[in-house]
């Protein structure tokens, strides 16, 4: 195997740095990198891990790379470990991030993220408003809506209410997210306002009254699960037959015949979380980024969104078909919260939250 | 032990059926894997409901899985020759060399394997960015050697400690210069530790997912990440297949090796030890 | 490890020999092992405030870290399932090797190469295989069910039991192959002559061939321990927030919190630890039981 042939697929921007021989290692190096000074026609992406970064590299990218030339190259990881990505690399980051709405007010006020260009981004002008985040901070492509699915065989009847986790004949049979996922800190505000009664835009700011409530799950024998692969196969099997879980991450599935069904209509509403792509300061690829952006919020690609992923699109002509509509029900009851401030008090959360279940 | 006076004895006894089961439990997961990438259902499920061998088919599904086995295959054979190598050298030192704190090196270089490797991925991408060789395949190659080096220096040290060093005085004797020395005795006796140890390294080094997540970015990737991704959005039995297969492969390597040089029985037996030749018991 | 060194050049030549022996190595290993570990440690004692502290210097993380009850909750339970790991390991792989130093050559090459083998699949598919086998509905419930060892399936996954299990399974080859390879350097004449004075094969056993295994058995352990106390992918696979080791809180605090100061000093507190109890462990052996190691 010639270790050279390889090299000329090699990492795009970091060797420019040629002229810094700080150690006999990057000399002896040199010769194997074979890239250009200028990272053209090469796109680093990073993708929400699971079925979302699975449609676009199935859909968007082989068109992509027939329009521009350039190549994509995709990893794979979730919100949490996007920003702390992003914090080591903040002189080499990526060209573009995909993470919800969680991550971004607080990668935006580290600096680490550069707001989009809209007059370069036509199609931003055809985003629902609630899309555009955090002063185009983050473009949305996909509403993520969190809720509560369950294993058709070993439940019977849908559940009405979130407030059923707590019954005591669900006792055992119920998981929740862990507080590393933003649906985690969505358990925390949606159980506050169980406790409270109070409507989600008010409760959700009563972390500690959400805490103690969630808390009497612990002794229900509530299990968390610590990622996807796990709350797959609690669901798939009926070991757990309650698991709160991200459409997206499952409903392709569903149309394969999985036992597996969502709650549509919850009393205190669904969880909607907008995730879009998002830009890191430093990044050097700014024409090809924007066209990716452009390109992920046409209508085509936005379609997609609705017959693929059965979610909410972020265009604002792609209204959901019907499929859509029976998995994610009438759509009026979904709810957004304030990251502002949960993710500025998410470190105290996750504290409150470990002493409990961790 | 007189196999033939002891064998029927209920230790004895004991002891074959303790080994019967080990084994039997080591081999379970892969038998498992194996079974259940025959399975027809879309999910996951032992025993199957029906059979099939799409899923092989579906290998190819699999995120640039090729560029995974390519990278994989150079970075764990590069890792595993350089790891041995280097131990080579660090085994010398420690067991025939007049090393002061000999104990403390020694616990330096095989700590790796205690430090949690997310530590040692997100300071060295660290490292590697502000050098300028991040996210190159070299400055994977390095983070895998950090952490596979431990294991050839142990079997190593293993082997060399237990060979004699009275061969080499007498090689020197007799008028050997050290180098020739080194090539015909010490290296010979070297040889269950340097297979043993570039056979961990480079296992370590394939299946490697911690370090290898922080490292990579673009065109570099590995095959544990590509699984580990496939699992997260599919729930067939496609990574099932796949491992199955490519652990057939390495294990048709390591048989044939075998066959042709001996490797495995060699990698714990040895020709010059205190207990004599052992292979043919 | 021998004492009696044997030197392969002359005394005069020694210095150099061992910087041309160790120079490679220990140029990796202080380049990509050393300078960033002490940068994390200078990370760890940076002072939350800068110009906070002593000489720049702040225990402060440290001191978090003893008050942290997740830390302090995840520290007990990694040490106490290294400790179970190792010794269920040991229980297992010490009576394999004794088989496999009785076992015909094809045999031993067999399983041998099944040691590797197993080394040579996918942790992660094993894992998630683990997670299906050991689930509620899954083989070993339904198994243990058939046989009437229980009556209702028995909760196994998510919890320290499933994470145990996988990571004994992991360490088996680690621990198997140094005591194997120790086991053939004793010679059969003293087990030998020690059944012909009279001795039943268990006190061979317990009396000769287990102090004379030592070396082996004491590689063995040390290394399916720190493997145990660093294991981050498979407590992750297996095992629930409850129950996460102390590899996953340092990644927590990483990648979630992005606290580096406070992760950075778990890993050295884990990293202490981890060194001392083996340091103790070494000179345990070495005085109690009297082995070179």
């Amino acid at each position: 195997m010639n270790p050279k042939s390889l090299s000329a697929h090699p990492a795009p921007v970091s060797v420019t740095r040629r002229s810094v021989l700080r150690t006999g290692a990057v000399g002896l190096a040199a010769p194997w990198v074979a890239s250009p000074a200028k990272a053209s026609g090469q796109l680093n992406v990073v993708l929400n891990q699971g079925l979302l970064a699975k449609l676009w590299i199935d859909e968007l990218h082989p068109a992509f790379e027939k329009a521009t030339g350039a190549k994509v190259n995709v990893q794979q990881s979730v919100t949490a470990n996007m920003l702390a990505m992003l914090k080591t690399q903040r002189d080499n980051p990526p060209d573009l991030m995909q993470f919800s709405e969680a991550g971004v007010f607080l990668a935006a006020e580290e600096g680490l993220l550069r707001p989009h260009n809209a007059k370069n981004i036509a199609n931003m002008a055809m985003l629902r408003p609630a899309f555009r985040l955090a002063e185009d901070f983050s473009a949305g492509v996909i509403d993520a809506v969190h809720t509560l699915y369950y294993n058709t065989n070993a439940q019977k009847t849908r559940p009405a209410a979130w407030a059923e986790m707590w019954d005591a004949a669900n006792a055992r049979r119920i998981a929740i997210p862990p507080i590393t996922w933003n649906s985690g800190v969505r358990m925390v505000t949606t159980a506050a306002q169980i406790a409270t009664g109070k409507p989600m835009k008010d409760a959700q700011y009563d972390l500690e009254a959400g805490m103690r409530h969630l808390a009497k799950l612990k002794d229900a024998g509530a299990v968390a699960y610590t990622g996807a692969p796990q709350a797959i196969q609690m669901l798939q099997s009926g070991q757990v037959p309650l698991v709160p879980f991200y459409g997206i991450f499952i409903n392709p599935v569903l149309d394969k015949g999985a036992p597996i069904a969502p709650a549509t209509t919850l009393r205190e509403g669904l969880h909607g979380e907008v995730v879009g792509l998002n830009m890191p300061a430093k990044a050097r690829n700014l024409e090809l980024a924007e066209v990716y952006v452009n390109m992920s919020l046409s209508k085509e690609f936005q379609s997609k969104i609705d017959s693929v992923l059965r979610a909410r699109s972020a265009h604002r002509d792609v209204n959901p078909s019907e499929r859509t509509r029976e998995l994610l029900g009438p759509g009026d009851n979904i709810l957004y919260a304030d990251w502002k401030f949960l993710s500025k008090n998410r470190a105290k959360l996750t504290d409150m939250w470990n002493n409990v279940f961790g | 032990m007189r196999r033939s006076e002891l064998v029927a004895h209920p230790l004895e006894r004991l002891i074959a059926i303790a080994g019967w089961g080990a084994m039997l439990f080591l081999l379970f997961p892969v038998v498992f894997t194996t079974v259940v990438s025959f399975g027809a259902g879309e999910l996951i499920e032992f025993p199957p409901a029906g059979w099939s061998l799409r899923w092989y088919a579906h290998i190819g599904e699999i995120h640039r899985v090729g560029a995974a086995v390519l990278y994989s295959l150079l970075i764990a054979t590069c890792a595993g020759v350089l790891a041995t190598l280097l131990a080579i050298g660090v085994a010398l030192c420690l067991v025939r060399l007049p090393v002061p704190g000999k104990a403390v090196i020694g616990a330096l270089v095989t700590s790796p394997v205690a430090v949690p490797i997310v530590a040692l991925g997100i300071a060295l991408i660290q490292f590697f960015i502000w050098l300028g060789i991040s996210f190159t395949w070299y400055s994977l190659l390095i983070g895998h050697l950090v952490l596979v080096i431990a294991y050839p220096v142990r079997t190593l040290v293993a082997s060399l400690s237990l060979s004699n060093p009275a061969l080499e005085e007498a090689a020197a004797s007799l008028g050997a210069r050290p180098l020739t020395a080194f090539f015909t005795i010490t290296l010979p006796q070297m040889k269950p530790g340097l297979i043993s140890g570039f056979l961990f390294a480079f296992l370590i080094s394939f299946d490697n997912y911690p370090i290898s997540i922080f490292l990579v970015r673009g065109a570099l990737t590995v095959l544990p990440i590509e699984v580990f991704n496939y699992i997260s959005q599919n729930f067939d039995p496609t990574p099932a297949a796949f491992s199955t297969i490519y652990t057939l492969l390495l294990a048709l390597i390591i048989v044939w090796a075998e066959r042709r040089w001996s490797i495995i029985s060699l990698s714990v037996a040895s020709e010059g030890g205190p207990g004599g030749k052992r292979s043919d018991r | 490890m021998t004492e009696a060194v044997a030197p392969l050049r002359q005394r005069s030549s020694t210095g150099l020999a061992v910087a041309c022996l160790l120079g490679p190595a220990a140029v990796l290993l202080i380049a990509f092992y050393a300078i960033p570990f002490l940068r994390m440690i200078a990370e760890s004692l940076a002072p939350a405030n800068a110009g906070a502290g002593w000489m720049g210097m702040s225990l402060e993380h440290f001191d978090r870290l003893a008050s942290s009850g997740r830390v302090q909750r995840a520290f007990t339970r990694t040490l106490r399932i290294s400790g179970w790991v190792t010794l269920i390991t040991l229980v297992i792989s010490f009576p394999l090797a004794l088989y496999l130093v009785r076992a015909g050559r094809t045999i031993r090459t067999a399983f041998l190469i099944a040691l590797f083998v197993s080394l040579a699949s996918s942790l992660i598919v094993r894992n998630y295989g683990w997670l299906v086998t050991l689930a509620d509905a899954g083989p070993l419930n339904r198994l243990l069910i058939a046989l009437g060892f229980l009556n209702a399936p028995l909760r196994m996954v998510y919890s320290e039991g499933a994470t145990i299990v996988a990571l004994v399974h992991y360490a088996i080859p680690f621990m198997t192959l140094p005591i194997f390879a120790a086991l053939l350097r004793i010679p059969p004449s003293l087990s030998d002559s020690a059944a012909s004075l009279g001795a039943p094969p268990w006190r061979v056993i317990r009396d000769v061939i287990w102090p004379l295994a030592m070396p082996g058995v004491f590689g063995g352990v040390v290394l399916t321990f720190a493997l145990s106390m660093s294991a981050f992918v498979t407590p992750l696979m297996l095992g629930s927030p409850a129950t996460a080791m102390i590899s996953q809180v340092a990644a927590e605090q990483f990648l979630v919190q992005l606290a580096f100061p406070f992760g950075s000093a778990i890993v050295v507190a884990l990293v202490l630890i981890t060194f001392l109890i083996v340091v103790v462990f070494t000179l345990l052996v070495r005085k109690v039981f009297r082995a070179q190691v």
